[in-house]
This record gives C-alpha cells, structure tokens and sequence, in this order.
C-alpha cells in the first residue's frame, strides 16, 4: 500500500541521508532502489524488473515494429511537454551539482582543521577558526539551495509526469470509445483496460524515468569523478575501475532472476485464481463435496510457489554480499590510495572521507541504469500492446460531413445483407425484408441464428460486408454515425449500468431529459414502482459500492433508458428474459400505447411475447426461413409451429 | 493570528487518535490499526514455533551491524595514527607483541624496506576488508535465514486461511462481500508478509544500530553526543508529520486514480451501450475532469514531498555542520591545551560518519510505524476470519449416509438468512423416491431457498428435513452431496476446459463417461459447437462460452455423478426454445427413477411434474399436479395463463 509514498524518501535516501555504501543494511526488497513514482499507485507493487502480463497471460504481438520504432514512438510523448522536460533535467542537473559542491565544501573544511593543526604558525587555529565558519556558511547556504532547488524539481517532474500521463490516457480513452465494436470482440475488456492503464503507465513511467534517471546518472558520474579527478587523477583514474564489473553484474543477476520472478508471478496469479474461484464457485464447490480436493490443489500450488520463494530469497541472499562486496572492495583500495597519498602529503584527511563518499554516490546512481533497462523491456511490451489499441483502424468509417439522418417515419429495410464478423464466416447470408414504419417485428429461431447480429448491424454497430440497409430509404452508411444512433434506440441483451445513480443511467443516452421524462420512462418500464422502494429512489447510486439489482430490474432500467432518447426505432434484443412473466405482460401492454408510431424490433423467446408482433421473422443459421405473422406461421409446417407447439402444449 | 498558528502546529504532535486510522481500503475496510496486544498475541501465536529462528537470526544481525560499525573507527585510525606514520597502530602494536613473543625482531612485523605508514595503512585496510567479509557472510547468511523463516509463517497462514475459508458454511459467504473475502487470502497476507519478513527484523537492525551509534557517539565524546543527539527526537517527530501529512495526500491519489480506472474500466466494459447512445463527448470530458483532479491530487503530494525532504534533510545535515564546527573547536582547544585528551582529526571524521548510523533509523521508524499499523489491521482481520465459527457443520458424532433411495420430506420448516427476517414459513411436504417436484411462484419467494436447504447449506431454525428418514443433521455433508446433483442459477465454471468443469465433481471419470452423459442429455452436439468442443478452455466470465452453453455444461456436469437427488434451479432459463426442448426430452428419461426438485420460470418444464408446489412469500399456497392444479383455477392456473399468453 505505501510503496508510492515510501520511494520517494527512499531514492533519495541514497543520494542524500546514506552516502556510506558501507553503512548500507537493506533489504533484499529495496536491494534496488524502487522507482519514483507520482501516479498509478497500484503499479508499484509490482517490481520494477516484472514483465507486463496479459489477463490471460498472452501478449498479443504486434509484429510490425522493430524496438526502435517502438522507442521512438514511445519517446513521442514526451513532445507534448518537451519545455517541461528541458526545465526538470535542468532542475535534476543543478540539484546534483550543488550536492557535489556541498561534498566538496566539506572536503574542504575538514581539510583546513587538519591543516591549521600541522601548521605551526597557527597553533591556537584561532584565525582559522573564522575561516571555517565562513566556510560552514556557505555550505548551509548551498543546502538552502538544494533545498529549494529540490523543491521545485519535484513539482516540475511530478508536473512532467502528470501532463504526459494524462495526455495519453485522454488520447487512449477515446479512441477505445471510437474504435468500434469489431475491435471490443477480439479483446476482453480485462485487456483492455490492462492496456489503458499498466500498459499506459508502464511506457510513461519509462519514457518518463530514462529521460530523467540519465540525465540524473549523467551528472551523478560525471559530477563525482570529477571531483575525485580534482583531489587526485590516479584516484579518479582508480574510480572508473570497478564500474564495468558493477554493471555487468547487476545485468548479470537481473538477467538470471528475471525468469524466476516471472514464474513466481505465474504461480502468485494462478493462486489468486483458484483462491477467488473457491470463493465465487463456494456453492459448486460445497454442492460436490470438492473441499479437500480444493485445499489439495491450493497447498499443492502453495508447495511449488514456497520452492520458488526460496530460490530468489537464495538468489538475494547471494547477490546482495556479493554486489555490497564489490562497492567495499571499491571503497577500500580508494581508501588505501587515498591513505597512501596522504601518508606522502599529497593528500588531506577530508579527501580520504570524500573519495569514499563520491565512490559510494556513484555506484549507488549506477545502479539506476538496471532500473532504467528492466523498464526499458517492460515498456518495449507494454508499447507493442498500446499502439496497437493507439493505431486500431475504426471498423464502421464515417463518410467525412456525413449529414444527419433525415426525419421519417421508420421504415426499415435489408437488402441482400450478408455479414460475418469474420468475413470468412459469414453468420447472415442474403437477408432481405422491409418493414412499414411503426410497425412491431418479431425475430424467432435458435441461439446463433444471427438474430441479435443483425439488429447490430442495422445500428452500424458493424458494416455488412455486403448488401445495404436503409431507413427511410436512406443508406445509414451514408448519414453521421451519432444521428443514426440517436434514432435507434437499443436494448441490450446483455444489461449494463453504469455505476451511477438511477435517474442519471436512465437518461445516459439524453442527458438533457426532466425529471418527469425520467419517470414517465421508468413507470412504462415498469421499474418506477421498485425504484420507489429503494433507500434514495431516483438518486440511489448503483454499481459495487452501491445497491445491487436483480435481473429484471436491470433490464427494466435498461428499456427505460432506451425510451428516453425518444428514438424512432427501438431494439429489444431478448431485453426481457429476466423479467418474470407478469412484468412483461405489464411492459409489452405499456409500451404498446407509447411506441404505437414507432418500429420496434423484438428478440425474444417466449411465444406470448412473439404472437402479437405485426411480423415474425424467424432465422435458421443466418438465413431467413419463414415470415409473416403468428397464425400465417402457425398453418406452414416449419420451425416456428414446431415451436410454438411445445410452448403451448400443456 | 501567528499564535493561533503555532497552537494548531504543536497540537499536531500531540499523540492523539492518529488519522491513519481513519483510512480505508478499496473494500471499505480500515486500512490501519493502532497497535493491540490481543492481535500482537496473535501475531506471536504465528510466529511462536519459530521463536528460536527468531533469536539467532537477531543475534546474528546484531553482531553483522557491530561489525559494519567499526568502519568509522578504521577510518579514524587511518587518519590519527596511520597516515602520520609515527608509532606502529594497534594491530601492528599486536603484531609486534605477538613476535615478541615469539622471540623475532620487531622488524620481521614490518621490514623497513617500506616506511610505517605503509605498514600501518596496509593492516588497516586488510582487517577492515577481513571485518567486512565476515560481515557480508553474516548477512548473506542472515538474509537467507531470515527470510525462510518469514515465509514459512507466512506460508502456513496462507495455508490456514484458505483450509478454513472452506470450512465456512455459505451463510459466511451470503454475509461477505466477495471482494473482502478475496483481499483475505490474498493482499491482507501479502501486507502482513513484509511485516512478518521484513518489518521486524529491519526494526531489530534499526534499532541497534541506532543505539549502537547513539553508545558510541556519547563515548567517543559526550559533548558532542550533548550537542547533537537531541536531534533524533526531533527529526523523528518532523518525519512522523511527514509521514501523516503525506499519507493523507497519498490516500487521497489513491483514491482519485481510482476513480479515474473505475471509470476507464466501466466505459471499456459498457462500450456498446457508449457507442449505442452517443455519449462519447461527453465521458471524454468528464474521464479528463477526474484526470485534472488525479493531477492535482498528485501536485500536492508533490508539494507536501518538496517542502519536507529538504526540511527533514537540513536537520540531518544540521548535526552534521554541529559536529564539523564544535568538532572543529575542540581539536584546536585540545591542541593548545596540554592538559586535555587530544581530540583529534580522525575523531571528528568518525563522529561525522556515525551521524548517518544514527540518523537513518530515525527516519526508517516513521516508515516503520505506518507499517506496523497496517499489519495490524490486516492481522486482526485474518484473525477474525480464523475465529469465524461454521454455522453448518457437521454434528459430533455424524455419519455417512448410506446409499439413499431420494424420499425427502420437510417437517415444519421455518428458515430466514437472518433469523429475525424468515423468509421460508411452516414448510411441510413429503416427497417419495423418484417424484419430480416443481416449485413455482414468483421472484423472491423462497424456491432457491428450498433448494439450498435440501443441499444443507444452511440449516432451518425450526423444523427437520429428512432425507430416506435421516434428520440432515445427523449425518456428513460429504456424504450427502455425494449423492446430489445441483444445477443453480449462477451456473458457475472454473477455468479450465470444459472437460474438467464436466467432471468437476467426479475426477476421476474418463472422457468417455462424459461424452456419454453428455450424449444423454442431448447436448453433445451442443458442446461440439464450441470452438475447441470438449476441450475449450472455459474463462471466467469469459466470452467463450455463451450463457445458455454455460448452463448446458452445468447440466452435464450435475447428472455426470449420477445423482440420486437432483436439484434444477433455473437451470434452462438462458438456453433457448430448441435446445431446452432436446434437453427436456432427455430429461424425462432422465428423472425417471431420482428425485428431482425443478425450479422454473417457464411452466413448459412443470407441466410432467409428479408434484407442484406453489409458492408465495415463503409459504405453500397450493399443491398438487399440473392438471388438478389448472381445475382448482387459483394461482397457479392466473402463472400458466399469463406465461402462456392466454390472459
């Protein structure tokens, strides 16, 4: 839970309060130094070198980028805050200097009280006493500095991270609300959100960390060698020594746990997986008497994940001696230079302790640069996945200046329609029909049959691939999207609400509708009376935290919601099959009144439900078998009679 | 006005009710906890057989820290003695005796060829590097030690948890909010992991090496100590501020990047009714609205953050520019005055060195304070969960049911899931072996109920079920479900293929038992239809699998255990017309000689039953079949006629 607010102290920690590697007794979980971050606070608990996963632990791959494009795009997001950028790596630049010049200064004081005690001329140090304190004021005035300078660096890079993120998520969230539904099919929305958040967060907390950890590791480096170069060039020459070593084995070890830890949060999920399904199948799991052979499964999982656990706590356990070894060996041969030198007088007390100070600031920052690969990889993933939700080419194209749906009556009708939602496949093969304004049609015919795709296709939630379809003798490939869809009005067989409150869900699709209007729909969907019932009535908010209702209602609200935007057209795919017997009857009576000028599609499979259309159209394997009204229907002997006949037998 | 200012600042540090406690987490629950010694017992009862574990790995890590802690004085060494190269240091000293006693020249110890100094330097930094190994090893060791013994903890909670969430009966489950039973086994553990693992023993390691700086600090020189040390107790309270200050803004991020995820999510999921009406405008601008207050949520921790590290980072570095300039002071005043102890150099550079030790525990407890709390409240969770009593268990002496014949019958029964709220009233009936009773009436009043009691998820408050005679209660629920077959509404499968979810109840059935059940009940080919047949990987509430193929397998896998008594609850509500005829087919062959108990909507599956009960508000109106029901026109004859269409 606190891993955000936890980093911050921490990454500075290293660069500020500890800069004795010596002194350090971390942890392995900190053994590298979390990653600062201001947004997204779930995405810290997972470690920085985890390897993005899908839901369903596939990455869809993206072939047609090489990594370098992939970097380049994912470095496009810096553009839109690119002052922004240039102001935090200046900040970052300036912060490192003064700490370094901050060192320096205490070299330089610890340096003159040696100096003033081997003088003879000064024996009191009274004289230089004054010096010192000169001196100590100025540093406090340098870490006045750094103190604003820091200041200013975390609101610029907190600001730089926050315009970038939200730049992108902005741009992430309408093109899923714009790409189309073809694009929803082929990806869980569990993906897709992955993709809009870790996804998203991933790349920025990347493009964000490798635009300021180098600059930071730049000056760290560069800062401190020179410092050590000023106080000795065999001692600097000295220090550069063991970083190939440091890096190489910390690439080494990252290298080496990687697949460890990818496996240990295979495990981790498969666990979480058997664990919720045992509390959200309990009834099955009760009902079969399976709870011994559930413990077994879990413990089984649990024994492997324990192996697992041991290996990285080995691995730890090794690395973390081993990389603190190098940083010591370091440290202590510089000392041993240092001491040398000083014993030759080349060299004063105050230099000794700084050369271990600027060795143990180095490493310390170079460290960063494993950070900054292992979220290199992540981001490299992470991006295939993004740009292919960014780039999605919108599967129903609008025509540019597309005019708006000219008013009628409601005629509809299919001309030689054939669609498949893989074009290979096609699910509605030659579909013809026409349909008088106002009237109310019937679709009939087994599960699969195509019913609910083509009433999708007549809201161009997809694009036949061929055939046309036309209301009021307009093509609705050729009218604006939105006014199309403002005329249609859908019920879903699939109910979804928003979690929000009642009155607001149900006037969703015509925020602008009374609160009369409201209540007139509920009450001909017959939701008003249950509504009445609940704590806050209209303003009961819904969803997890919220109430939850049954079926039914759902679908009542959902018809509700359909009937405000006062469509021309209204869509009931099998809308009311939760909904018990009576209710119906109550609806179907009260909606009869309402949309008595309106053309209202019907998907249903109860026969009473059926009988009083003005037209039933019944679908066998994507084609229209039989149509006409229920008792033309019920002299042909076909599917529909059949049926029929079953419901009614009694 | 700057007084009134002051007051609100001090009382700030007073140790009020601290508002951590009054977080929570994403499922509404405190997410901090002051400390409790009941849950610490409790905690201590999970780690109390390693206790011994315990013991050597903070002995170890004491003696690590002691170790690393010399550096400081190497150093002084290096730069009082060594480095001036005018008598041998200690360890040469050592050396020297060593020969002494050995009867070898001094010289042997440090030839001449290379001047003292060298010498002196050179055994300095080789019984440092010497410590430092020894040191590493330790830590190597206690790193490996340590943290087995957390996971084990750790482990065997995981174990307890889950072995007893299994043990609860569904009333539990009825009374849980899914999500909070879900962080239980799950994020609940994992923050009490970094407690158990990491927390105790980095406090041990804290607080030692604090003290020991703190000891050494005072030793080497208790002005200085005087001087400096009163500022651990104020950093500390600085950083406890902090820490409070940021973890209300941080809570507050958590809670607006919520909000922004929750509504990226809902939008995703709700795509088509997004498209169908039209609203992608307007949820732009309102995703950005909950965006600018994200951003603002974090430009103030970010400003909380900017204030206080260089303010937590000055009083650090304030002891230091204390101990540089009082140090300062006294190794001039000590050089000039002969009658004082020298305070030298090195002292000054070591006493700067230690500062750090002693500093960054300081800052580390505010961290680990936060901590804590928040294992506490999670501990005390699982514990309550450890302490949850079964409500249906099974009775001390229960036995095994034999094999049934399926007679069940209902004695008076009254049930409501909160006894002050009866939902079932004075339910009575007798079933004979091999009936099919359909249980019809509208939503709410009691079918599932019904069925839920015959499975024994829950026991009546007053009256007795029996089944073949035998009282539920008296006999093990193992034995009992052994031997029924239930299909519920929720028609719930796990992830895997459809073969396994098929075979769920009885493992070790072949692939040919379950072609044939499926064969059975008509539905094989239906099965076949999906993409993979038998061996589609069903997901959780994946897209694979269509609702009404979902509660077809549900079937299968309900009559694969040959039940005697099989319970269907809305089990055919989402298949449509055909496949529900086929099934219904199948099933008349099927319920011949079991009893099953029918809950439906759509009369068409009553109409066969031996026996109708009706229901209205948790009690039985009318009973009898289909046709005598129809001739006593009462209730049930008003469902039939408006579910055929007839009213």
């Amino acid at each position: 839970m606190d891993g955000p607010s936890r980093s911050k102290p921490a990454a500075r920690k290293t660069a500020t309060d500890r800069d004795v590697p010596t002194a350090q007794n971390t942890p392995p979980s900190t053994g590298l130094p979390p990653v600062e971050d201001d947004d997204d606070p779930d995405s810290c608990r997972r470690t920085s070198s985890a390897p993005p996963r899908d839901v369903d632990g596939t990455a869809l791959p993206l072939g047609q980028f090489s990594n370098f494009q992939l970097l380049r795009r994912m470095l496009q997001f810096i553009k839109p805050v690119r002052g922004l950028a240039v102001l935090v790596c200046l900040l970052v630049a300036v912060g490192v200097l003064l700490e370094v010049a901050g060192v320096d200064l205490t070299r330089v004081v610890l340096n003159r009280i040696s100096l003033a005690l081997g003088h003879p001329s000064t024996p009191g140090g009274a004289s230089i006493y004054g010096t010192i304190l000169i001196l100590v004021g100025l540093l406090g005035g340098l870490v006045a500095l750094s103190g604003v300078n820091s200041f200013f660096s975390s609101l610029a890079n907190t600001k730089l991270g926050m315009n970038m993120v939200f730049h992108m998520r902005a741009t992430v969230y309408d093109q899923l609300q714009r790409v189309g539904f073809s694009f929803h099919d082929q990806h869980s929305s569990g993906q897709l959100i992955n993709r809009a958040l870790s996804d998203l967060s991933n790349i920025r907390q990347f493009v964000n960390n490798a635009l300021v950890s180098l600059v930071q590791i730049a000056a760290y480096v560069i800062g401190y060698n020179i410092l050590i170069a000023t106080i000795n060039p065999w001692a600097g020459l000295a220090a550069l020594l063991p970083i190939p070593f440091w890096l190489w084995y910390i690439q080494r070890f990252s290298r080496k746990i990687q697949p460890i830890q990818r496996r240990l949060m295979t495990t981790g999920d498969n666990l979480v997986t058997v664990y919720s399904e045992n509390v959200a199948g309990v009834h099955v799991v009760k009902a079969c008497a399976t709870e011994p052979t559930e413990i077994k499964k879990y413990f089984r999982l649990l024994d492997a994940m324990f192996g697992q656990v041991l290996t990285t706590v080995g691995m730890w356990a090794n690395f973390i001696p081993v990389i603190r070894g190098i940083a010591t060996a370091s440290n202590l041969t510089l000392f041993f230079i240092g001491a040398l030198l000083a014993a030759h007088g080349y060299l004063h007390p105050g230099d000794i302790l700084v050369l271990g100070v600027a060795m143990g600031a180095i490493l310390g920052r170079l460290q960063q640069i494993n950070v900054i690969s292992n979220q290199y990889q992540t981001a490299v993933v992470s991006a295939r996945r993004f740009f292919e939700v960014l780039y999605a080419a919108p599967n129903v194209p609008e025509l540019p200046h597309a005019p708006p749906l000219p008013p009628g009556p409601g005629l509809v009708e299919f001309s030689f329609v054939t669609f498949g939602y893989d074009p290979a496949k096609p699910v509605v093969r030659d579909i013809s029909f026409d349909v008088e304004g106002g009237s109310v049609v019937a679709l009939v015919g087994p599960t699969g049959a195509g019913k609910s795709t083509l009433m999708q296709l007549l809201a161009r939630f997809y694009d036949p691939q061929s055939g046309v379809i036309l209301i009021d003798n307009v093509d609705i490939r050729k009218v604006a999207l939105n006014s199309l869809r403002q005329n249609i009005g859908f019920v879903f067989q699939e109910t979804f609400l928003f979690s929000d409150t009642i009155a607001n869900n149900i006037r969703y699709g015509n925020p602008h509708a009374s609160d009369a209007q409201v209540e007139a729909a509920a009450r001909l969907a017959q939701a008003h009376d249950f509504i009445m019932e609940l704590p806050q009535h209209y303003d009961t908010t819904l969803g997890e935290r919220g109430t939850t209702l049954s079926g039914g209602q759902k679908q009542r609200l959902s018809i509700a919601r359909a009937i405000v935007t006062n469509p021309r057209i209204l869509v009931l795919d099998d809308a009311l099959a939760a909904v018990d017997p009576r209710t119906e009857h109550l609806i179907r009576r009260a909606l009869e009144l309402v949309l008595r000028d309106r053309t209202v599609f019907i998907i249903a499979h109860r026969l009473s439900t059926v009988q009083q259309a003005d037209l039933v159209i019944v679908l066998e394997n994507g084609r229209i078998t039989e149509a006409g009204r229920h008792e033309e229907l019920m002299r042909q002997y076909g599917l529909y009679r059949e049926i029929a006949e079953l419901q009614l037998r009694g | 006005m700057l007084t009134r200012r002051l007051a609100r600042f001090f009382r700030r540090f007073k140790p009020a009710a601290p508002p951590l406690t009054a977080a929570v987490n994403p499922d509404g629950e405190a997410a901090y906890r002051p400390l409790d010694r009941q849950v610490i017992r409790g905690v201590w009862g999970w780690m109390r057989p390693f206790r011994k574990a315990y013991l050597l790995a903070v002995v170890v890590g004491l003696i690590q820290t002691l170790l690393e802690m010399i550096a400081p004085r190497y150093m002084q060494q290096l730069i009082d003695v060594d480095i001036p190269g005018r008598q041998p240091n200690f360890f040469l000293a050592s050396a020297e005796r060593v020969a002494a006693w050995l009867r070898l020249p001094a010289e042997t110890v440090h030839p001449g060829h290379l001047t003292l100094a060298v010498w002196n330097i050179g055994a300095t930094i080789a019984v440092w590097a010497l410590t430092m190994t020894a040191a590493l090893l330790l830590q190597r060791f206690q790193l490996r030690f340590t943290t087995t013994i957390g996971q084990k903890v750790l482990f065997n909670l995981r174990r307890a948890v889950f072995r007893h969430l299994q043990s609860l009966s569904m009333n539990y489950y009825d009374q849980t909010k899914f999500g909070r039973i879900l962080t239980r086994g799950t994020s609940d553990i994992d923050t009490m992991a970094n407690f158990i693992v990491w927390g105790l023993n980095t406090l041990a390691n804290n607080l030692m090496m604090m003290a020991i700086a703190a000891g050494i600090i005072i030793f080497m020189d208790w002005r200085i100590a005087l001087a400096v040390l009163w500022l651990g107790p104020v950093l500390y309270v600085m950083n406890l501020f902090y820490r409070r200050r940021i973890g209300a803004a941080w809570r507050r991020v958590r809670e607006g990047y919520t909000r922004v995820s929750t509504n990226l999510a809902e939008n995703i999921s709700g795509m088509r009714v997004v498209a169908a009406f039209n609203r992608q405008h307007e949820n732009l601008l309102v995703f950005n609205d909950l965006q600018s207050t994200n951003t603002a949520n974090n430009m103030r921790t970010a400003f909380i953050n900017g204030v206080y590290q260089p303010l937590l980072s000055v009083v650090g570095f304030s002891g230091k520019v204390i101990i540089l300039l009082f140090g300062a002071w006294l190794v001039f005043h000590t050089a000039v005055a002969p009658t004082a102890r020298r305070f030298t150099v090195g002292e000054l550079i070591a006493l700067y060195m230690y500062w750090d030790w002693f500093m960054g525990p300081v800052i580390n407890f505010g961290n680990f304070y936060s901590d804590t709390m928040m294992a506490m409240a999670c501990a005390e969770r699982g514990q309550t969960l450890l302490a949850q009593k079964p409500q249906v268990a099974d009775a001390p002496g229960a036995a095994a049911l034999p094999l049934i014949r399926g007679a069940v019958r209902f004695e008076h029964v009254h049930f409501g899931y909160d006894p002050a709220k009866p939902v079932l009233h004075d339910i009575d009936f007798d079933v004979a072996a091999g009936q099919t009773v359909a249980l019809v009436g509208h939503t709410g009043c009691g079918k599932t109920t019904i069925v839920s009691l015959i499975c024994r998820f829950y026991e009546p408050q007053r009256g007795r079920i029996l089944i073949d005679g035998l009282d539920l209660r008296a006999v093990t629920g193992e034995s009992l479900h052994r031997q029924m077959g239930i299909v519920s509404q929720l028609n719930y499968l796990f992830t895997g293929t459809v073969l396994d979810n098929i075979r769920y109840a009885r493992p070790d059935a072949t692939d040919q038992d379950v072609y044939e059940a499926a064969r059975q009940l008509n539905c094989y080919d239906a099965i076949m239809k999906l993409q993979h047949g038998f061996q589609t990987v069903v997901t959780e509430r994946g897209a694979s699998v269509s609702l009404g193929q979902r509660q077809l397998i549900c079937f299968t896998r309900a009559f694969l255990t040959n039940p005697r008594i099989l319970l269907l609850d809305e089990a055919t509500s989402a298949v449509d017309m055909h496949t529900e005829l086929l099934l219904q087919e199948a099933l008349a062959k099927l319920v011949a000689n079991r009893t099953t108990f029918i809950v439906a909507h759509r009369l068409s599956t009553v109409v066969n039953a031996s026996l109708v009960l009706v229901l209205e508000s948790g009690r039985i109106i009318e009973r009898g079949t289909h046709h005598s029901l129809l001739q006593q026109n009462g209730k049930y004859a008003m469902l039939y006629r408006e579910f055929t269409g007839a009213a």
